[in-house]
Parts: C-alpha cells; sequence; structure tokens
C-alpha cells in the first residue's frame, strides 16, 4: 500500500479482508487506522522474516480469511523447496559475522534472517525504539520475538548513531560485512575494511525466497572484501587520534566534561596540549 | 528568448541544475583539510550532498563530507530559542573529534533568518588560534555557485588575512571550475595545474587532490596573479584580492579544450605573466605533438563512418562547461550547435557579455544562447532545438534523458545533475580532455544503445 499503491488501490482498502504489513514499524500506522475506521481486521503476527516467523504469519492470515488447508500445504512444499537452498547456503556462510544498522523492527527482522542462515550476530544498532506499536499487539514486540526465537544480541544499540561513533562501534564486535538501510554509515564502515551490504529495499529479506537473497547478496558483498581491505590499508578515517583511542563510543554522553580537555595533538591548526 | 521565458517564469522551478548556497560546504570539503560545520537543518546540507557529490558522478565526499559532516541539526528548538549554544557545543566537539586544518561554518537560512550571531560563536575560536572561519550561505542568497564565493572570500578574510610581502613573478592563483558541482573538477583542475606548470608557472589549485590544502591558501596573497577561468565565477572574488591584495587578474571566460584553444590559453597567460616563454613553447610543441597524434588516428573512424554521427547538437548545462565544449564542438569537430541553454543564473551584468561568447565561436558559426534555469522551460526549449536529419546530440544532464528518448538523440551527461556516469577522475578540458570528450561522444555513437 504505502509508497507502491494507485489511487484506486488506497480507494478500496477499507474493503480488503484483512490488513498484514512485513514491518510493524511502518506499516502499523496505517492498518491500525484501517482497523479503527473502518474495521478492517489486522494480522496478528510476527514479521515474516526467516522460516518459522513467515509460517506462522501466513498462517495468521489464512485463518483470517479461511485458506489454513491450502496454506498448510503451501508452506510444506515451500519448506521442501528451500530446504537444499537454505542448507548450501548454510554452508558457504559458515564461520561468518554480520552485523545490522536499520529502523528497528526491520533490524530485528533482518537478524532473524541472518541467524536463520547460521551467521553470527555479535551487534546491531537501531535507530529507534518502540516497545509498544500502534495496534498494541504482543505479537509486534519484534525484538521479544527475535530474543525469544534466535538468541540475545550482545552487543545491541539504540542510537541515531553518527558516523564518528561507528569505528568505535565496530571495535567490540567481530564482523565480516554491515547490513545497513539509511545512506552515510556505509562508507566509513567501508574504509574500516568492512564491506557493506546497503540494504534500502525492505522486501528483500522478506519470506522464503528473501532468506535466500538474503544468503546470496551477502556471499556476493564478502567476495569484495578485498577492496575494502585496500582502502583500510590507505585511507583516513578522519578522526583525531584521541577520539579513535576511545573504547566507549558513548563516552561524550557520559563524561560530557571530556570534550573541554585538552587533545595534545594538533589539530585546527592548533595544539591543545601540554 | 530569454526574456520571453522570464515574463513565463513562476517562482518555482522543477529538475533544478545547481544547489543551493549552503550546498558550498562541498566547496570547504574539496579543500585537503577543510571541514565544513553545516550550521542549518540536517536535509537542506543532505540535499546537496545527493545534487552536488552523490547523484553527480558518485564523486564520495572524501572525509568531512556526505554523511560524516558535523551538523547543528537545526530544528525547532534553536529556531525558537537560538542555535548558538549549540553551533558552540558542535564546534568545540568537532574541533575535538574530526581532523582537520580549517573548519568553516555554514549558516543556512533559519540560523540567517533568526539573526543568530555565528560570528560571536566563532571568534571565541579565533581567538584561541583556531582555524575557524564562518559565512553566511542562506540559501535566499542564491545557488551554490554565489555560495561558492561567499565561502571563498570569507577563508580570504578570516583566516589568510593581511600580506604585505612580495610577490613571487610565476605563482598564480587559480579559480576556476566550482569544486563538486562541475562533474569533472578534480580531473579537470589536474590538467589545467599540468598545462600550467608545463608553461613555467606554480599554480595555487586550492582545491583538490593536488592542492597542499591551507598551507596553499596562506600564498594566495603572494601570487602575481590572479587567473579566473571561467565565464563568471570567481570574478568577484578576483575583484575582492586585486582591492586586498593589490593583485590584478586575467579573466578567460572560455575554459581551453582542444590544442588550438590550450595552446592559445597558455600563451595569452604567459604574456599576461610577462614571462620568459621557452619553456612554454617547448611544452605547447610537445603536447600538440602528441594530441595530433591522436587526433589522426581518430580521424580514420572519423571518415570511415557517417551514418549515425550526429553533426548538430545542444547543450543544457552551467555556463563555463556549456561555453567550453560548444565552443570546441564547433570550432574543432566542425558540429552545429542548435540550442544552447545556461542552466546556472548568471548575474544580469555577466550576460551580455556570455551571449557574446556565442557569437564568436569559431568563423561562420553563430548562435543565440539562452538563460533558462527551470528544467521544465529548458526541456521544452531543447525539444523545439533543429537536429536535421542526423542524430541528435545533446551535451547535458539527466534531466535531458526524457528529450532525447523522446527525440532518440545521443546523451552525454555532462553536468549537475549526473546520475549515469561514473566519473573518478576524468576531464574534458586541455589537451588530454579534449580526446577523453571524443572518447565518450563517439563510443555513444558506436556502443549500439
Amino acid at each position: 500500500m504505502i509508497d507502491m499503491a494507485s489511487f484506486d488501490e488506497l480507494a478500496q482498502a477499507s474493503e480488503a479482508a484483512v490488513t498484514s504489513t512485513f514491518c510493524h514499524t511502518l506499516g502499523s500506522y496505517m492498518a491500525t487506522a484501517l482497523e479503527e475506521h473502518f474495521g478492517v481486521p489486522q494480522i496478528d503476527a510476527p514479521q515474516p522474516y526467516g522460516i518459522s516467523a513467515t509460517d506462522e504469519w501466513l498462517r495468521a492470515i489464512a485463518k483470517a480469511v479461511g485458506k489454513e488447508k491450502e496454506t498448510e500445504e503451501y508452506i510444506k512444499s515451500e519448506h521442501e523447496r528451500i530446504a537444499p537452498k537454505i542448507e548450501g547456503l548454510r554452508e558457504k556462510l559458515k564461520g561468518l559475522n554480520g552485523f545490522v544498522m536499520t529502523g528497528s523492527s526491520y533490524a530485528h527482522g533482518l537478524i532473524c534472517v541472518l541467524r536463520e542462515l547460521g551467521i553470527g550476530v555479535e551487534g546491531s544498532i537501531v535507530f529507534h525504539h518502540d516497545p509498544v506499536y500502534d495496534s498494541g499487539h504482543e505479537n509486534q514486540n519484534t525484538l521479544k520475538y527475535l530474543v525469544d526465537n534466535y538468541g540475545d544480541i550482545p552487543h545491541f544499540t539504540v542510537s541515531k548513531t553518527q558516523a564518528f561513533q561507528l569505528p568505535n562501534i565496530l571495535k567490540r564486535v567481530k564482523t565480516d560485512f554491515v547490513i545497513i538501510r539509511h545512506n552515510g554509515l556505509a562508507p566509513v564502515a567501508a574504509k574500516l575494511g568492512v564491506p557493506s551490504l546497503a540494504m534500502g529495499d525492505e522486501h528483500f529479506p522478506v519470506g522464503y525466497d528473501g532468506i535466500i537473497r538474503t544468503g546470496e547478496a551477502i556471499l556476493d558483498i564478502i567476495t569484495r572484501k578485498k577492496f575494502n581491505q585496500v582502502l583500510k590499508r590507505h585511507t583516513d578515517l578522519g578522526y583525531t587520534d584521541w577520539w579513535l583511542s576511545q573504547e566507549d563510543p558513548f563516552v561524550l554522553a557520559h563524561h560530557p566534561e571530556l570534550i573541554n580537555e585538552p587533545i595534545n595533538e594538533f589539530n585546527g591548526g592548533k595544539y591543545d596540549g601540554e | 528568448m530569454a526574456n520571453e521565458n522570464k515574463k513565463k517564469k513562476s517562482s518555482t522551478i522543477v529538475h533544478p541544475r545547481v544547489g543551493c548556497a549552503i550546498g558550498a560546504a562541498y566547496t570547504v570539503a574539496a579543500i585537503p583539510g577543510g571541514v565544513p560545520i553545516a550550521n542549518c537543518g540536517p536535509g537542506c546540507v543532505d540535499k546537496q550532498y545527493f545534487g552536488l557529490s552523490f547523484n553527480n558522478g558518485y564523486q564520495g565526499s572524501g572525509i568531512a563530507g556526505g554523511g560524516d559532516m558535523p551538523s547543528v541539526n537545526f530544528g525547532e528548538n534553536e529556531v525558537v530559542f537560538g542555535g548558538t549554544k549549540k553551533l558552540d557545543d558542535l564546534i568545540q566537539s568537532s574541533l575535538k573529534i574530526v581532523k582537520g586544518d580549517l573548519f568553516v561554518v555554514l549558516t543556512g537560512c533559519s540560523g540567517e533568518l533568526i539573526g543568530d550571531n555565528v560570528g560571536a560563536v566563532v571568534k571565541k575560536y579565533q581567538d584561541q588560534g583556531y582555524n575557524v572561519v564562518y559565512a553566511d550561505t542562506a540559501g535566499f542568497k542564491g545557488n551554490n555557485l554565489k555560495g561558492h564565493e561567499i565561502v571563498v572570500e570569507a577563508i580570504i578574510d578570516q583566516f589568510v588575512g593581511e600580506y604585505k610581502g612580495r610577490k613571487r613573478k610565476k605563482l598564480i592563483n587559480l579559480w576556476f571550475e566550482v569544486p563538486y558541482f562541475n562533474t569533472n573538477w578534480r580531473g579537470d583542475y589536474i590538467e589545467l595545474k599540468r598545462i600550467l606548470e608545463g608553461a613555467g608557472f606554480e599554480v595555487n589549485v586550492l582545491f583538490g587532490p593536488q592542492s597542499k590544502g591551507i598551507s596553499e591558501w596562506k600564498n594566495i596573497p603572494k601570487a602575481a596573479f590572479n587567473l579566473v577561468v571561467s565565464p563568471w565565477v570567481g570574478l568577484k572574488t578576483a575583484k575582492y584580492l586585486e582591492k586586498k591584495y593589490n593583485q590584478p587578474y586575467l579573466h578567460i571566460p572560455v575554459i581551453p579544450v582542444g590544442e588550438e584553444a590550450t595552446s592559445a590559453f597558455i600563451r595569452k597567460v604567459v604574456e599576461f605573466a610577462g614571462i620568459d616563454n621557452t619553456k612554454a613553447e617547448a611544452f605547447i610543441a610537445q603536447e600538440a605533438h602528441e594530441y595530433y597524434y591522436f587526433l589522426e588516428h581518430f580521424s580514420d573512424f572519423f571518415a570511415e563512418y557517417w551514418f549515425g554521427l550526429p553533426s548538430r547538437f545542444a547543450t543544457v548545462g552551467d555556463s563555463a562547461y556549456n561555453l567550453a565544449l560548444t565552443k570546441f564542438l564547433a570550432d574543432q569537430i566542425g558540429l552545429q550547435p542548435v540550442k544552447q541553454i545556461i542552466t546556472d543564473e548568471p548575474p544580469e551584468k555577466y550576460r551580455d557579455a556570455i551571449a557574446d561568447e556565442y557569437h564568436n565561436l569559431s568563423e561562420g558559426v553563430d548562435v543565440d544562447v539562452e538563460f533558462i534555469e527551470d528544467g521544465y522551460l529548458a526541456e521544452q526549449s531543447l525539444r523545439q532545438a533543429d537536429f536535421g536529419g542526423s542524430v541528435p546530440l545533446i551535451l547535458g544532464s539527466t534531466w535531458e534523458g526524457d528529450v532525447a528518448r523522446e527525440i532518440k538523440g545521443l546523451l552525454l551527461e555532462v553536468g549537475t545533475p549526473v546520475s549515469e556516469e561514473l566519473v573518478i577522475n576524468r576531464s574534458y578540458i586541455g589537451y588530454h580532455g579534449a580526446l577523453t570528450l571524443l572518447e565518450r561522444i563517439y563510443t555513444a555513437t558506436v556502443d549500439g544503445k
């Protein structure tokens, strides 16, 4: 609907049997409005990222429209179809670690997909956090779904994340690639030697095929890693040594007084130290 | 025609081919060691990145541009209560975190409208010995070309400062294409510097990979003269420097492209400088030899083909490239200019002089240039061009794509915005760049697209 619908499609939205979304951050507002104003029920299900969440999402839609039998057959045949492909990808992706930087529920969904593929995720940045979405449904707690089904994320950060914080954030985790939605941070990661998958299109990792698409894209991205290693060897991040030596990426929030202390190096045309 | 369009003009434009004055953040980013500090809304300066760098040949932004530019992120709170406290904190933390030699605060519309005293904030740092400069670059002051001149003047005024010493006879300050805005600026600066050095000069190139950064800016007053190679951008700067440092300037409105124009350019600069021409003549001889070696080989293609090659062409873009490329193709390749539209809104006082250049392109070639900044009107005018029976050739921006498809023309994207070309170090000027331009045009005629 959002972004893609024609006027005619928008006009008949209130006549739909149900509303479903694959992004609770962006979809729940309109879904709730359709429910409240026109009685179009919302599908109460997790977002369709990863195998089991996709199963549940399909089952919830099937139940609402009375297509349980057909859907169970479809789920079974899809599982059979994708199993060898996903097994093959898991083999090739073994030992890799990834890092996800996007809006909140999209990040949660993406991490489900990465872990479905056997990729380790030690850290993630979400640019905002919304524990409750417009409908208030428990299933919209995407972070809970992720942690309950795929385990904890040791370095999980809710932050707008400025580019200068990224080197210090990535220092804390093992990562072979980053997945990012919003522009601006990928070039910094690239210079740190980390290839990036700029996944602006939320449709990409959705559903059963989305898992395969994501796995294959990551293999492509990893292949180009040599270029990032060249960048790392020969380019400068442009931050002061003082800043790069900080362990805590959010040290300025924890100790704002640091900003007033001399930095003992030339910057801005001045030596600001002893 | 220009006047007619003016009457029809509304207060809005579509398909813009310029940024706004805050786009001069990329003038700062083009100086090695330069760090722009955006004192405006985050969207304002992000749009400039997409217009001037990303969707303009995917030029990237080096260290302190793109998503990595310190920004006040001016919002409602700053508009209501003033933004100077946040700016002060930002300068302080930028000096601490971002490595740089020169920090330039660029204030956009909101900061200027509410009357924040940015100068007072910046002065605190200047008094402590930091290289921090401020420039008032509200978008309502005009486009990024005007912003470029404002920023250059602010740096000279607040950072370069007074100078009473001797001048160096062979040292030139080069005022040339606007960095990032000209998609090929990096390659063009390298080629023009190569040419001037080949002729025996030293060049304060000021921007790009071959600039020595702030030490070069400090040397501006030591130059014998200012060389403005552009129809109008930079003239204001040259006049300012004439007054400030008693420095004369030489204005060459047409960027030289091809051997004849480039050799004539060198001789003009050498004559103006009054230096010995032995080195310059030897350089010209060698360059001319190489240039015609290649042109001769290219001519086989030109002689053996006729079908599908353009004979008439249009240019839509900023005055500098529009004039330079029109002159080269008309005078050296024998293509007929049929529609030339200048989109960078030159100040009224320069327009007659620019229009005159289009009446002196080459013997027997004459065209009335149009000044239109609105994309809708520019594209409408382009549609009316008479390309005769041959393949229409358009040198323009991505925005010309629709018209090019309609008239089954060849479009070479040469100016802002450029989203279907990736540019790294390409140049279309001087000796080397002219040959690259020919490669690009005639590859397009044979690549089967």
